[in-house]
């Protein structure tokens, strides 16, 4: 596991145009690391920097042990990730990273149904069936799985929830917060709302320049201003009160009414 | 950073389309085959040059999409110059112009023209198809569509591309080994090229087309005083290079 991908001074060019300017800070594990910005803002050119795609740069990018080494150690993803499938079924799908590793035939067929299942997809239902008879959902699960199946300390997802209804969008980003337990995940979205908790690493990037906020931090400063980050409305009103507060909910129904009953009752003591 | 259509006002841009594709046939078939001297041929390109210059275009954009071919400039400048005994470097820089003027030509087309217009073209190239009861504007159509996706197309392959090396991916090697690992990309390509197709077809037949169905014109092209004395430039361009490359009296080289 790494412990961090550190930037130091980062700036990206594409064609002499400056798009990111002497970013630092860091991605770590634990917590999902989230980029957001608007569209042009250099999300999505990070990643592919990171990822060694990219390189019209300057600056350094480091972990532990000294300059960053792309090779073998990313999983990296786009939007409609399940535009990747090629193979005629969803265990070929999950296996194949893990045979161009060579691993041992025993191994790979253990590891693919066991990432399957991780994915909630269970294998002895879906390991033979083609990738394109499943659902929008599913096929999204079995394409992150077959992104990461090889467990790379860094995984790179650029809009993973894009086009979910919203129960999918949570149940992914579910997924995606525990494997940040044991991996560097990086996710660019529009939709930073659903990862927000308070510990979560935010990237804001805008004009050029790099900020990072912890969870609690970008709520409260969305919640000010709403030029700042758009808040879903119900979040806002339910929260107009409070903005001054560190310990701010998670944009979901269920956090915002606890921690709204929790505020009624230490009023009702004072 | 690819060629195609920018925004623009000039005197370039305001062209019938016929006169445009016209105008860049004949500064292909010139930069091809004339046989002026090599000072002549220089000349002639500076002048073209200073003539895009005036009508405002992006040179700029257009030199940067073509500086990919200077492998070719060198190869076709090396192949020239050793043509004869030893090395003419009056040879080379001769054939380095000529391809340098075709591309040219064409960037400075692709830059001028939007699809409506290259649309126009196509139609008025299969027209005579409309003999033998053959959908000419439907073919057009397919032309243009096939050419304006490539850009997204390329850009989806290599999204692709990145994304299937990230998974382990091997694609380069050997002829026969390469076909096999390169089923990572074409598959994913082809099944996104159908998807996008389909898509494509269902958002036009929701904003009202029909294939086969009478229609009229949005953009409407004439022809002015103007593009006239364009197409007598191009003639005279063209008889000019006729004469130079197949008469005797080629006093100017």
């Amino acid at each position: 596991m790494k412990e961090f991908l550190q930037f130091e001074d980062l700036t990206i060019s594409y064609g002499g145009h400056k798009v990111v300017t002497s970013l630092s800070g860091k991605f770590v594990p634990g917590k999902v690391n989230l980029v957001v910005g608007r569209a042009g803002s250099g999300k999505s050119s990070l990643l592919l920097t990171v990822a060694g795609f990219h390189k019209e740069f300057s600056g350094k990018i480091r972990d532990e042990n000294g300059k960053f080494d792309p090779s073998g150690n990313f999983s990296l993803a786009f939007q409609n990730p399940e535009s990747l499938f090629f193979n005629a079924t969803a265990g070929d799908e999950v296996e194949f990273a893990l045979r161009m590793r060579q691993l041992p035939e025993s191994e790979i067929i253990d590891r693919a149904r066991g990432w399957l299942l991780r994915w909630g997809l269970e294998p002895d239902q879906y390991y033979k069936i083609h990738p394109h008879e499943l659902s929008g959902g599913e096929k999204r699960r079995l394409a992150l799985a077959a992104c990461t199946v090889f467990l790379p300390p860094l995984i790179l997802l650029d809009e993973p929830l894009a086009g979910l209804d919203r129960r999918g969008q949570t149940s992914l980003a579910t997924m995606l917060a525990e494997m940040a337990a044991k991996h560097i995940v990086v996710v660019v979205t529009h939709e930073p709302e659903i990862f927000i908790q308070n510990q979560s690493r935010i990237l804001f990037l805008k004009e050029g320049r790099g900020d990072w906020f912890d969870g609690n931090e970008f709520l409260a400063l969305s919640l000010k201003n709403s030029d700042f980050y758009p808040l879903p409305g119900w979040y806002e009103r339910a929260m107009t009160n409070f903005t001054d507060r560190a310990d701010l909910p998670e944009v979901n129904a269920t956090a915002v009414a606890e921690f709204l009953k929790r505020a009624a009752s230490n009023a009702n003591r004072l | 950073m690819q060629i195609g259509f920018k925004q623009g006002s000039s005197f370039l841009y305001r062209l019938n389309p016929l006169v445009k594709r016209g105008l860049a046939f004949v500064l292909i078939i010139f930069f091809s085959l004339a046989a002026l001297e090599v000072s002549l041929l220089a000349g002639f390109l500076v002048c073209l040059l200073a003539m895009l210059l005036l009508a405002r275009l992006p040179l700029r954009s257009i030199f940067f999409s073509i500086r990919r071919i200077s492998l070719l400039l060198i190869i076709v400048g090396l192949v020239q110059g050793f043509k004869g005994d030893g090395f003419d470097l009056l040879a080379a820089f001769e054939g380095i112009i000529r391809i340098l003027g075709v591309f040219f030509t064409a960037g400075v087309y692709l830059t001028i023209s939007p699809q409506s217009e290259l649309m126009y073209f196509w139609e008025i190239v299969f027209m005579p198809l409309e003999f033998f009861r053959l959908p000419a504007r439907e073919l057009a159509l397919v032309m243009v569509i096939a050419v304006r996706f490539l850009p997204v197309m390329l850009t989806e392959i290599d999204r692709i591309r990145m994304a299937q090396i990230a998974r382990g991916a091997r694609l380069s090697g050997g002829f026969f080994s390469s076909a096999a690992s390169l089923m990572p990309l074409m598959i994913p390509t082809l099944s996104q090229a159908i998807v996008k197709a389909e898509e494509l077809a269902e958002a036009m037949e929701a904003r009202g087309y029909r294939v086969s169905a009478a229609r009229t014109r949005y953009h409407r092209f004439r022809f002015s005083f103007f593009d006239l004395i364009w197409v007598t430039l191009a003639g005279v361009i063209f008889v000019l290079t006729i004469v130079s490359r197949f008469s005797n009296f080629n006093f100017w080289c």
